[in-house]
């Protein structure tokens, strides 16, 4: 059921989560607690921004369609601050044409990944490679 | 007066009576045409081959917003002005190539037509020329109508299904994840249960297959899903289509053959909506072929050399003489199909058609129940090598 590697790499490291399905959030919490990782669930845009500049996290995991703000002012306002830029974003979203993919990579996500494509086991996966790096 | 006399009087009267009558005959057979013209709600007129407007009705008039006396016995240009809607060059391609062709054209599907006041609506419809009784062409007719409706329906249509599909992804990603960390623990459930989660974990991927297809479909429906044509090896792609499919073909022991043209032709296509096709097509040819049953993957340039005919051929179940108009409808299923695999979408073929229509092919089939199908469709090449 869990995924994580419980090592010692990843373990205290410190994960943003900006995800308004409770659903879905409650499946990262799940993954990230068991993992020993601290993570952080912002519902919209604007508690993702206030929690990614109070917590300064290793990585953020970021969707689009958010109410209030959505994910591309998240990342457009992140690039725009030097204390936040070199955070790393992976977009995990289900908006799937290639105009936000691209769009999101330009405003500097490392990673977009539709998240219906993908299993939460290969998901997990992805997201321990960047807390490694 | 004489009787030679008499005789011509009568004869030169009964001509007149019948000239007469013929006038009168050509008159009614006019105001009848007129009628007819009136009564037709797209616009019309006709051109002779210089290009002057000799005859159109009154929608044409007012869908270009202009006066009669300002079309009939004017350039068309000057009256009818249509352009490619991407461009905004002249498109004046279908009339030529009517005349030249002597044969009926399509409008490019991005027309539109310029009004007296600049603004520009889309129209769509055809040109067909007119012959003498010598058989030469001695003008076009042209139908045209406003589309600027159906246009808005179809982006409406196409944005709710965006939206839709957006909406239910989100929650069946839910039911993807925690049924799949079930599926990791099922150690601990006893058969029954695992049995459930299965159906479970089964549901959702069917919906998955299904919330996609629809996505594609809409995609293309809205013109998102154009890509740029690059030149392909049509056998490295189907090989790789093969290498993703290849468990289902071993599963049911069929003997797959992909028969390699040594080519002298250059394909360019978007490989994205060429692998949707051919795995489609891969995928429909599995499943309705029995245990040990056989596909034949194959392609060759067509005797004009101007496309290549790309065909997949299978000894399955077939369709039912009856169904066969239906077979690329949305949400159509052949009862035989039904019965063989209950779950499909009924999604796969029309999305075919539409990434075949997309790059200017063609898809069609041959076939018998109970003996197999053969799925075809065309790529036009203009690349020769």
């Amino acid at each position: 059921m869990v995924y994580l590697n419980n090592t010692m790499d990843i373990k205290g490291k410190k994960i943003v989560i900006v995800e308004d399905d409770e659903h879905i959030a409650k499946i990262y919490k799940i993954q990230f607690d068991k993992g020993g990782i601290l993570n952080f669930i912002a519902s919209d845009g604007e508690e993702g921004l206030a929690m990614i500049t109070a917590e300064k996290p290793d990585l953020v995991i970021l969707d689009l369609m958010l109410p209030k703000k959505d994910g591309f002012w998240v990342l457009e306002e992140m690039k725009k601050n030097p204390d936040l830029s070199k955070i790393s974003v992976i977009v995990l979203s289900n908006l799937g044409q290639k105009v936000d993919k691209d769009r999101a990579m330009a405003l500097g996500a490392v990673e977009y990944l539709v998240k219906v494509d993908y299993s939460i086991g290969d998901i997990i996966n992805k997201i321990n490679t960047y807390l490694v790096a | 007066m004489n009787e030679l006399e008499k005789k011509a009087f009568l004869e030169l009267k009964t001509t007149l009576k019948n000239a007469e009558k013929e006038i009168h005959q050509l008159f009614l057979e006019k105001e009848k045409l007129a009628v007819i013209l009136e009564s037709i709600g797209d616009g019309i007129f006709v051109i002779d081959v210089n290009l002057n407007i000799i005859l159109i009705n009154q929608v044409a008039l007012d869908i270009a917003q202009i006066d009669k006396d300002k079309a009939v016995g004017v350039f068309y240009q000057n009256a009818l002005h249509f352009e490619y809607e991407d461009s905004g060059l002249l498109n004046d391609s279908f009339i030529k190539n009517t005349i030249s062709l002597r044969k009926t054209q399509k409008m490019s599907n991005k027309s539109v037509l310029v009004k007296k006041d600049g603004t520009k609506i889309p129209v769509a419809d055809s040109s067909s020329p007119l012959f003498n009784a010598g058989g030469e062409v001695i003008g076009v007719v042209v139908i045209f109508r406003d589309i600027t409706e159906e246009r808005a329906l179809d982006k409406a249509k196409s944005g709710f299904i965006s939206i839709a599909s957006h909406q239910l992804r989100t929650p069946l990603t839910a039911i993807r994840w925690y049924s799949e960390m079930l599926v990791k623990d099922s150690e601990k459930f006893d058969e029954t249960q695992k049995d459930f989660l299965n159906e479970i974990h089964q549901g959702s991927e069917r919906l998955y297959e299904t919330i996609n297809l629809l996505l594609s479909i809409s995609r293309i429906e809205s013109d998102q899903a154009k890509a740029p044509a690059i030149p392909v090896d049509l056998y490295e792609l189907t090989n790789q289509i093969y290498f993703e499919v290849r468990s289902l073909i071993d599963e049911k022991k069929i003997n797959f053959s992909v028969t390699k043209i040594e080519s002298k032709f250059i394909v360019t296509l978007d490989p994205v909506a060429f692998r949707q096709v051919v795995s489609n097509l891969f995928t429909n040819a599995i499943r309705y072929t029995g245990y040990g049953g056989k596909i034949e993957v194959s392609w060759k340039m067509n005797d004009e050399k101007t496309s290549v005919i790309y065909s997949v051929r299978d000894n399955g179940i077939g369709i039912p003489e009856n169904q066969k108009e239906h077979i690329f409808t949305k949400f159509f299923r052949a009862q035989n199909a039904i019965q063989k695999v209950p779950d499909g979408s009924g999604l796969g073929l029309s999305l075919v058609k539409e990434l075949v229509e997309l790059w200017g092919g063609n898809v069609y089939f041959e076939g018998m129940e109970g003996k197999g199908t053969t799925f075809f469709f065309t790529i036009p090449v203009n690349t020769e090598a």
